[in-house]
């Protein structure tokens, strides 16, 4: 079995039919060891888990703690991301989840994620008209696959990352001010959320200990017995931050702390992310104060480890009264955490190219490049992933760095086959001078 | 052994807008895989694309080249339009000579030539009236220590 930081293979029911090899954004899987091993690049993968939807076998897992091992500790706050509380319940009544989890002796923490939702919102809101960061647009560092998408593919946006820490790790912080000696557990809606807890990113070190898939969570409250009917609705007005499990309830938050009229985009799944990015990058949207990108398509309602399917999780969210008020007593109490300054990385985002360039010798990756474009020529095009590469290019790339050989392709295979067994029927022909047979012989 | 130099031509279609932005992102992934400092990718993708829009909007179709030498980079488009009757005119921030429909797709707003320029170490345009118009621009790579 393979483990990497946030999945894993699960090799009894892996049949190594390469649909996840193909499907990765960032091409962090290959098949090249052997038939039996499909090997995770970890320091590609951006936990967006577009394997996981991709697999007909659900071989590919979240790593995450057991839900009844968490239950039976003492002390645990649950933390989880908007998307969580719309997960269960009728149109109308969200909070299920909140009220559940209090009967079952969880503390409830709505408070501090209101809070820290509030505080990155406003905080987005002033890095906007401070314009201080003059690298346009900014893009939302809330989605944490497509901060590392950046990191990898696009390092020359790094720096048009917000720098404002996860509305999660905040929420923790704050929480722990008041109670100190609880052990922080993360519900997670995607295993880039899920990662958080040990790669944490803009930061060294994350408040959280144990980390949960949503749906474990989800099945562990339904088989608890509480009845949805006879729950009052708890947060069903005033929570702003739920709108941030949906594509444009970040940019709407901000809005409403903005002075001036600000223009967003709102982008999400990983295909349209990589066509945006790549507009960012021939500088066609300088124009634009900031975008919002989220792996998931409509936003994190999307997560695979999510148990609602995203469009009933939707019509819940749209159901929901938001109250778009801020008092000025709110208002006051964001302006005194800003000025603590705890929302923002102690960290900077780091450029993790893809690969290593052809040759740090510009010479040498010139010719290797001439020579990866004549070896790319020379493939089918298939992209078939049967030589265990995410395309025939990948494949090429491999050959010039000298980790793979053109064989390595079913098809060039076949054709070098071809030229041996038709070589070896040429040679067949061949006139044996002293063969040894009996010159007049003849056989009826 | 001679400097290497790698090239990569591209054709542009002239018709469709559908095909705009297809070589300068090849021309992005070439860099990319180059190992170019990331600042100079930049700087080289907005000159591609503002040239290569160029191509499209006022040639009608042409092609593009990337070239990349040991020290610099040069990116050639080519075109046989009208050509550009002043240059100097044409290298005004905000002088467009695009029709309506084109701006109102966002184009044409008179800054892509200064905007080529401002990215680049080198700037060259040649052109001539009913023949054609070439911009050659370079980007000079980091002296080696």
């Amino acid at each position: 079995m393979q483990n990497s930081f946030c999945i894993h293979i699960n090799a009894q029911k892996c049949r190594n039919c390469a649909k996840c090899i193909r499907r990765c954004p960032t091409e962090a899987m290959r098949g090249t060891h052997g038939p039996d091993e499909i090997e995770i690049i970890e320091k590609l993968c951006i936990g967006c888990g577009e394997c996981i939807r991709e697999c007909p076998y659900k071989a590919i897992e979240v790593v995450q703690d057991d839900w009844e091992t968490l239950r039976a500790q003492k002390n645990i706050a649950l933390v989880a991301g908007p998307v969580f509380y719309v997960q269960v319940g009728h149109c109308n009544r969200t909070g299920f989840i909140t009220s559940a989890l209090k009967r079952m002796g969880f503390a409830d923490v709505t408070e501090s994620l209101s809070l820290a939702f509030d505080i990155s919102a406003y905080v987005i809101a002033k890095k906007i008209a401070s314009n201080e960061n003059r690298a346009t647009p900014l893009i939302s560092s809330y989605c944490p696959a497509v901060i590392r998408y950046i990191q990898i593919q696009h390092p020359e946006l790094v720096n048009n990352i917000v720098e404002i820490d996860s509305p999660y790790e905040t929420a923790a912080e704050y929480y722990l001010k008041n109670d100190p000696d609880a052990s922080m557990a993360l519900i997670a809606q995607c295993p880039a959320v899920s990662n958080m807890k040990n790669s944490p990113l803009g930061r060294d070190k994350s408040n959280f200990s144990h980390v949960i898939n949503i749906r474990q969570v989800v099945k562990g409250l339904l088989a608890s017995g509480e009845k949805i009917e006879d729950l009052p609705p708890a947060i069903e007005s005033g929570a702003r931050w739920l709108l941030w499990a949906v594509n444009g309830g970040e940019s709407h938050h901000i809005a409403r702390f903005s002075e001036n009229k600000i223009n967003t985009m709102v982008v999400s799944g990983m295909e349209n992310i990589s066509v945006l990015l790549n507009e960012v990058e021939l500088g066609r949207l300088a124009h634009m104060d900031f975008i919002e990108c989220r792996a998931c398509y409509k936003g994190c309602i999307g997560g695979v480890s999510a148990s609602e399917s995203r469009y009933l999780s939707l019509s819940r969210i749209n159901s929901l009264q938001i109250d778009w008020n801020i008092s000025a007593e709110e208002r006051a109490k964001l302006e005194r955490l800003y000025d603590e300054g705890k929302w923002c990385f102690s960290k900077r985002i780091e450029h993790l190219p893809k690969q290593a360039p052809l040759s740090d010798d510009i010479s040498v990756a010139l010719s290797r490049l001439k020579e990866l474009k004549i070896i790319h020529a020379s493939l089918p095009g298939y992209d078939c992933g049967s030589c265990g590469r995410p395309s025939c290019h990948a494949m090429a790339d491999d050959i010039v760095r000298g980790r793979g050989e053109i064989t390595d392709c079913i098809f060039k295979l076949k054709e070098k086959i071809t030229l041996l067994s038709s070589e070896i029927n040429e040679l067949c022909k061949k006139n044996v001078p002293l063969s040894g047979q009996e010159g007049d012989a003849q056989i009826k | 052994m001679n400097a290497e130099v790698y090239e990569e031509e591209y054709s542009v279609d002239g018709k469709e807008f559908v095909s705009i932005g297809i070589a300068s992102t090849k021309i992005k992934a070439a860099l990319k895989m180059l190992g170019i400092p990331s600042d100079l990718i930049r700087r080289a993708s907005i000159v591609a694309y503002e040239a290569e829009m160029n191509v499209v909007i006022h040639g009608g179709g042409g092609l593009m080249k990337l070239e990349v030498h040991p020290d610099f980079i040069q990116i050639v488009a080519r075109d046989e339009g009208p050509g550009i009757p002043d240059i100097s005119k044409a290298m005004q921030e905000g002088f467009s000579t695009a029709t309506e429909k084109i701006r109102e797709m966002g184009f044409g707003a008179g800054m892509g030539l200064p905007n080529i320029k401002r990215n680049s170490d080198r700037m060259e345009i040649i052109s001539e009236v009913e023949k054609g118009t070439e911009i050659r621009v370079a980007i000079d790579l980091r002296n080696k220590d």
